[in-house]
């Protein structure tokens, strides 16, 4: 076998910056995007996370150009790539994308699958199996070059298709889901070693995901999709911090739901909300007027257990879980509130009363209404 | 329609499209023209309906001595009667040359037939009680229905007689066509009505032959089968596919049973021929009756349709013929008979067929 | 690495698999343009000339063949005697033969596809053959083979009972079921493969019995079936094989035969012939209605998630025995039974000492390939059918992405349907309404003269073959992802290139197939042959049926077992050569 190209990961024309305004697309009577507006930077890795259904998957087949767009506007590079009766076909958007269900063409060999994404680079054949080879060698299927996909694990096809999308050193890749298909513990791994090329290819990357898990680790920035529209689009650390809505919240992981009354201001950014007597500080969404109902979301991270009577609320202990690092905890609050995933490290019996405190970076008031309303979406 | 995955490629996928239709197209055309262009000449091509198995002998023999290009449509009669009744309106032949004259009657009375038109030959008495009075068609040479065959080998006394059919001794032993798709047969079952005195007596007739377990197959070829396969002793068909079976197999047999019906099978020229072409056609009809076309016409098919006994005085019949005059033959009338055709081919399929 | 015993077949995981979520194929090609010009084109392939004929039902007055503007007398006679005897009988055999053959081509399908029965790999090249022949060649072969001094009772075997099981409805419906099979098999195959084991085994696991599991599997693959039913009866109830050999030898009506003689016997009525013909078209769109309430709506072949390709039930020796009875005995009465009827009438000496095996002789061979007359319909109709063929593809893989859409329903639907009427309808009403459409008066005023060309007779072998054609693309193509296409796309290739590098190499076998099938149907077609052919350029089936009606029987189907064979030859070589010239990956993308 001939030793290995060295291989070239960055982008021969520079990261690409991405451009969607107000993007609408319906099937039939369905409106899969409704009016939906990102920037993704040059280099920038930009995941969208929602739910089935919210559109993710469709703004990014715009953006690949397998979708039409309906009205709105998309741009890579500052070249306008679709929006009105313009529509540049997939092939000339010179992007790269890896597929849900990897799409490895089944009567090509691996390194085929791979080398024929070089074709529109116009390379020699020599040099392209020389850099296919490189390429699957990078996602580590060194030997498997001649494989067929059904001869591959579905971890393997799937790295085959990371490979085909990245030895092109295309300028911005999309990702639909790439790992769903997949185990978990390989899921973890793959998951690590996309992050890993994408940075080091220097690309552009955007990616598509319902897990917020994957979606925290792998992104610069978030964008949080929900019925068609963007709910939220920010930084990985903002999202979760900050979510804008309860769908947002509840989407990036709360462990319960409290309800209470809004207070007056506490420290800069926070606001004292009245819950089963007790006066707690929490992150005020939008619309939060002191003396309306409102909802607590609280992320599991932000709940701690003390001692019955050091805390501001107590509860019950309903369910206790192993955890290996520790115990996760069911808590019943006196009012039949239920709190999941409460960790700590000391295993609590059931039944036991505890004190339960909430930190107030990880607890998100938001008015009655709202929540009420956005609870049936996701 | 306009979907989703669709669009992407419409730009692209458009001439991609459109390059594949016409290119397919393209093919068609060209492949076909190719054929279409080849035989074209000087002189009006002239087309030939025909289901006479001398026919491409005819033709080819036509075109030598004539130089006129002639075009033939050679099919057996049912599907060229199809054919010609579809193009009623826009009439693409020129002569329709099949046996049986209430098909042609039939014509005549639907205003497609030229008429007026006979070639100057001499003949016989027969041939002359066969031209229909305006003249609409032109009879070739006669067969009869039906010739009972039989193998000689299996059968040592065959029938002498129609009412012979209905003894125990033919049971479940006797196989005609099906008029309603063998032409000729048609002629044979109005035949027998006519010989027995009108279409109730026939009916008694063709009832009892039933009754005695008469088989009902499609055509000659297919009731000669079965007699060949046993399934049958005996075969009512068309005396030429008789005497042909007897030059294949010499102990195939067949008997004239009294009265025998003349089938003739004749030419008609369409009423779509005009000028040149009606020239040519007449040219065509005079060619098949001189001798050079009898010659022909006996030496095209020497084991089917040419088995026929000629309408002119001057040609003689196959050796393999009997005497034409020795048997007893009748002519029915088309235009009495041809428009119950239909009425009786139906009472036949549900009375006698089933 | 995943190795599995049966690596021949997981190649088509990839195509014949999961299809995601969003499975609506998108092959690139005749898109935005393409569609109007599909529409128009069979607006003229099929439509007008179908909708000529059926007027002539009510309205004779239109083409000249009758006195009345408007009338339902046809309808009144068609509904009354023998032909309505046939229409009930043709519906009746139609139902039960698509019934049985579902139920041997599932069976079949199963054997194949999920177990280790040996000599599965030949069973589909079997099943193509079956496809392949002429159903007139099935009827002769079985009626040759028990008729009195038939084939058995040359060997001395003389079973009336056969026979007369044989030469009946039950022998009619027999021999349409048997031709069935096949479409049966395809579809089902189709649907298997992309079923994954999982489904028996969640049955399996949660106390199903090996019965049970297949009361789980078979809703699943129920789209299949009844997709498959439906082909099976619109194809029994217009074919004219059986009808004119069998059946009419039996006295047993069908309404193909009886639309047969009202066009065929003097005097011609069309409109009776329309009536019928009107019957037939309605009672396929009934089977497509039945079809679609029967699945409420739901796409076949779109198996969901993500499947994993089933393992092979290893037989038993009991299983094994009994899964090779069945599959030897299908195809001995599939195949074995016509081709040896067939060929023993085609030795048979027809007149003289014809009784005992010593008569057999080849002089009707010899005289298929001494007759000069037998070369230039060869070659006209070889390449006819080649061109038919051909097209037939290009416009069926343009059909069948149209069908397995799963948007623009109601289109799909009436598309659907109109291709299922016109498979239900017999080709010798297309070949009149040909006539009808084309032969038009105002046609030759207008310069266009396609009536009497071989173009037009293209044309009609084309409307005879696309029907059935775009319905067997159907399944191949639903089972190519979308995902494919897509990314071929994405990673730079255009429209033309995705189709030579990645659809074609998926569909390859079955375009092949397909275009095989039109071939062969094309090369031995009668009835629009007979009715459209141009003075002058006679057609192969025509050529033959003429030998049959000159009382040839020995030289005529002589001169049909070597056009069969001569077909299989190039079916056989066809198929070596795609073994031979094509990519070791191309094989192994669908089976």
């Amino acid at each position: 076998m001939r030793p290995a190209a060295r291989l070239e990961l960055a982008p021969e024309p520079p990261a690409h910056p991405v451009e969607a305004h107000e993007v609408v697309k319906s099937f039939g009577a369905k409106v899969a995007l409704d009016g939906v507006s990102l920037r993704v930077e040059p280099g920038q890795f930009v995941v969208l996370l929602g739910p089935s259904g919210s559109g993710k998957t469709t703004l990014l087949r715009c953006v690949a150009g397998i979708e039409r767009v309906d009205a709105g506007t998309i741009a890579i590079a500052g070249r306008r790539v679709a929006g009105g009766r313009l529509h540049l076909p997939p092939d000339r958007r010179g992007l790269a994308m890896v597929f849900q269900d990897y799409a490895l063409w089944p009567h090509m060999t691996a390194e085929r699958n791979v080398a024929y994404a070089l074709r529109r680079r116009r390379r020699g054949p020599g040099e392209a199996r020389d850099r296919a080879r490189a390429m699957l060698e990078r996602v580590g299927l060194g030997g498997m070059f001649a494989r067929y996909p059904n001869e591959l694990s579905g971890g393997e096809q799937q790295r085959v298709a990371l490979a085909r999308a990245l030895v092109g050193n295309p300028s911005l890749l999309l990702f639909d889901e790439p790992l769903s298909n997949l185990d978990a513990n390989l899921r973890e791994q793959l998951r690590v070693e996309i992050g890993t090329l994408v940075r080091e290819s220097g690309a552009s990357a955007l990616y598509i995901t319902h897990d917020q898990a994957e979606a925290f680790a792998l992104g610069d920035l978030v964008g949080v999709l929900r019925g068609g529209r963007l709910e939220q689009f920010d930084e990985a650390e903002a999202v979760y911090t900050r979510p804008a809505t309860p769908f947002v919240a509840r989407f990036t992981g709360v462990c319960g739901e409290l309800q209470g009354r809004a207070g007056a201001a506490a420290l800069p950014g926070l606001r004292t909300v009245e819950v089963l007597g007790a006066r707690l500080a929490v992150r005020p969404g939008a619309g939060c007027s002191p003396g309306e109902p409102v909802r607590v979301l609280a992320r599991a991270s932000a709940v701690s257990l003390h001692p019955p009577g050091t805390a501001p609320l107590v509860g019950t202990v309903r369910d206790v879980a192993f955890r290996g690092r520790g115990y996760d905890h069911l808590i019943e609050l006196p009012d039949g509130t239920r709190l999941t995933g409460v960790h700590d490290e000391a295993r609590r019996e059931r039944g036991a009363a505890v004190g339960v405190r909430l930190a107030a970076e990880g607890a998100f008031a938001f008015p009655e209404a709202s929540a009420v309303s956005a609870e049936g979406a996701s | 329609m306009g979907a989703g995955p669709m669009a992407g490629r419409r730009a692209r996928g458009r001439w991609a499209g459109l390059t594949a239709l016409a290119a397919a197209l393209a093919l068609m055309g060209a492949a076909c023209s190719q054929a279409n262009a080849s035989g074209s000449s000087g002189k009006v091509p002239l087309v030939v309906y025909s289901a006479q198995g001398y026919d491409s002998a005819m033709v080819t023999a036509f075109q030598k001595a004539t130089g006129i290009p002639t075009k033939l449509v050679d099919d057996s009669t049912g599907p060229l009667l199809a054919r010609v009744q579809a193009e009623k309106d826009n009439p693409q032949w020129d002569i329709l040359w099949v046996d049986g004259a209430t098909a042609f009657a039939a014509l005549d009375q639907e205003g497609l037939l030229h008429r007026g038109f006979e070639p100057s030959v001499a003949f016989t008495s027969v041939g002359q009680q066969l031209i229909p009075s305006d003249k609409s068609y032109i009879p070739t040479g006669v067969t009869t229905m039906a010739a009972v065959v039989y193998d000689s080998s299996k059968v040592s006394s065959p029938p002498t007689s129609w009412q012979d059919l209905l003894s125990p001794q033919w049971s479940k032993g006797i196989g005609m066509n099906d008029p309603s798709v063998s032409g000729p047969t048609y002629g044979f079952v109005a035949g027998m009505m006519q010989q027995f005195g009108g279409a109730a007596q026939g009916e008694a007739f063709f009832e009892k032959l039933k009754a005695n377990g008469l088989q009902v197959f499609q055509t000659n070829g297919d009731t000669l089968h079965a007699l060949t396969t046993g399934q049958i002793k005996l075969a009512l068909v068309q005396s030429s596919a008789g005497i042909g079976a007897g030059l294949q197999a010499s102990s195939i047999k067949s008997v004239f049973l009294p009265t025998q019906t003349l089938m003739p099978g004749c030419i008609g020229i369409s009423t779509g021929a005009k000028g040149a072409v009606l020239k040519e056609a007449e040219r065509f009809a005079e060619f098949v009756l001189s001798g050079a076309g009898q010659k022909v016409q006996q030496g095209g098919d020497p084991q089917g349709d040419s088995l026929y006994w000629p309408v002119l005085s001057s040609v003689a019949p196959l050796p393999a013929l009997p005497d034409l005059s020795a048997l007893q033959t009748q002519i029915i009338d088309p235009t009495l008979w041809g428009p119950r055709e239909a009425g009786i081919n139906q009472w036949f399929d549900a009375n006698i067929r089933g | 690495m995943v190795r599995r015993e049966h690596q021949g077949l997981t190649a088509t995981e990839a195509v014949a698999g999961a299809p995601g979520r969003r499975a609506r194929l998108a092959l690139p090609g005749l898109a935005g343009a393409g569609r109007p010009l599909l529409g128009i084109a069979l607006g003229l392939l099929l439509v007008l000339p179908m909708a000529f004929f059926l007027a002539v039902a009510v309205s004779p007055r239109l083409f000249a063949q009758g006195p009345q503007w408007f009338t339902l007398s046809n309808f009144a006679q068609a509904l009354s005697g023998q032909t309505l005897q046939g229409l009930v009988d043709s519906l009746v055999v139609g139902v039960v033969a698509a019934a049985v053959a579902v139920a041997a081509g599932s069976a079949l399908a199963w054997l194949v596809q999920r177990t280790t029965l040996p000599g599965r790999r030949i069973v589909p090249i079997l099943v193509w053959a079956v496809l392949l022949s002429p159903s007139y060649l099935s009827a002769l072969g079985w009626e040759r083979l028990v008729e009195p001094d038939g084939v058995l009772a040359q060997m001395g075997l003389h079973a009336l009972a056969l026979r007369h099981l044989v030469m009946g409805p039950i022998g009619v419906t027999l021999v349409l079921a048997t031709r069935g099979v096949p479409f049966a098999f395809l579809t089902v195959s189709a649907a298997l493969l992309g079923l994954g084991s999982e489904f028996e085994e969640a049955a399996r696991v949660h106390g199903a019995s090996r019965w049970g599991a297949l009361r789980v599997a078979l809703p699943i693959v129920a789209p299949a079936l009844w997709s498959a039913a439906a082909i099976v009866f619109a194809e029994s109830i217009s074919d004219f094989g059986v009808a004119s050999t069998l059946a009419a030898d039996a006295h047993f009506p069908v309404a193909t035969y009886t639309l047969f003689t009202a066009i065929d016997s003097t005097p011609i009525e069309f409109g009776i012939a329309a009536a019928v013909a009107w019957l037939l078209v309605a009672a396929g769109g009934l089977a497509i209605v039945a079809q679609q309430r029967a699945l409420r709506g739901r796409s076949y072949a779109v198996l969901g998630g993500r499947t994993r390709l089933a393992g092979r039930h290893r037989l038993g020796p009991g299983g094994m025995a009994l899964g090779l009875a069945f599959v030897v005995g299908l195809f001995l009465a599939a195949l074995g039974i016509p081709v040896l009827g067939a060929v023993s009438a085609s030795l048979l000496k027809d007149f003289g000492a014809a009784y005992g095996l010593h008569a057999w002789t080849l002089s009707n061979y010899r005289r298929v390939f001494t007759d000069d007359g037998l070369l230039g319909p060869i070659l006209l109709s070889a390449r006819m059918a080649a061109i038919t063929a051909t097209l037939a593809v290009v416009i069926g893989l343009a059909l069948a992405r149209l069908l397995v859409r799963r948007s623009a329903s109601t289109l799909t639907r009436v598309l659907d349907l109109a291709l299922i009427g016109a498979v239900a309808v017999p080709t010798v009403v297309l070949a009149a309404g040909y006539i009808f459409a084309y032969n038009l008066p105002i046609l030759a005023r207008l310069g266009v003269s396609l009536y009497g060309t071989l173009t037009l007779l293209g044309m009609g072998y084309l409307a005879g073959v696309l029907p059935t054609l775009s319905r067997m693309l159907i399944g191949p193509v639903a089972q190519v992802q979308a995902s494919m296409v897509d990314a071929a796309r994405v990673h730079g290739a255009g429209g033309a290139r995705t189709w030579q590098s990645v659809v074609v190499p998926l569909l390859a076998r079955p375009i092949l197939w397909a275009w095989l099938f039109a071939w062969v149907g094309t090369l031995l077609e009668l009835p629009i042959s007979q009715l459209l052919y141009p003075p002058g350029e006679e057609p192969l089936s025509v050529a033959i049926t003429k030998h049959l009606a000159n009382y040839d029987f020995g030289g005529g189907t002589a001169m049909m077992v070597v056009s069969v064979l001569g077909a299989l030859a190039v079916v056989g070589a066809a198929l070596g050569l795609f073994r031979l010239l094509v990519p070791a990956g191309w094989r192994r993308a669908g089976s």
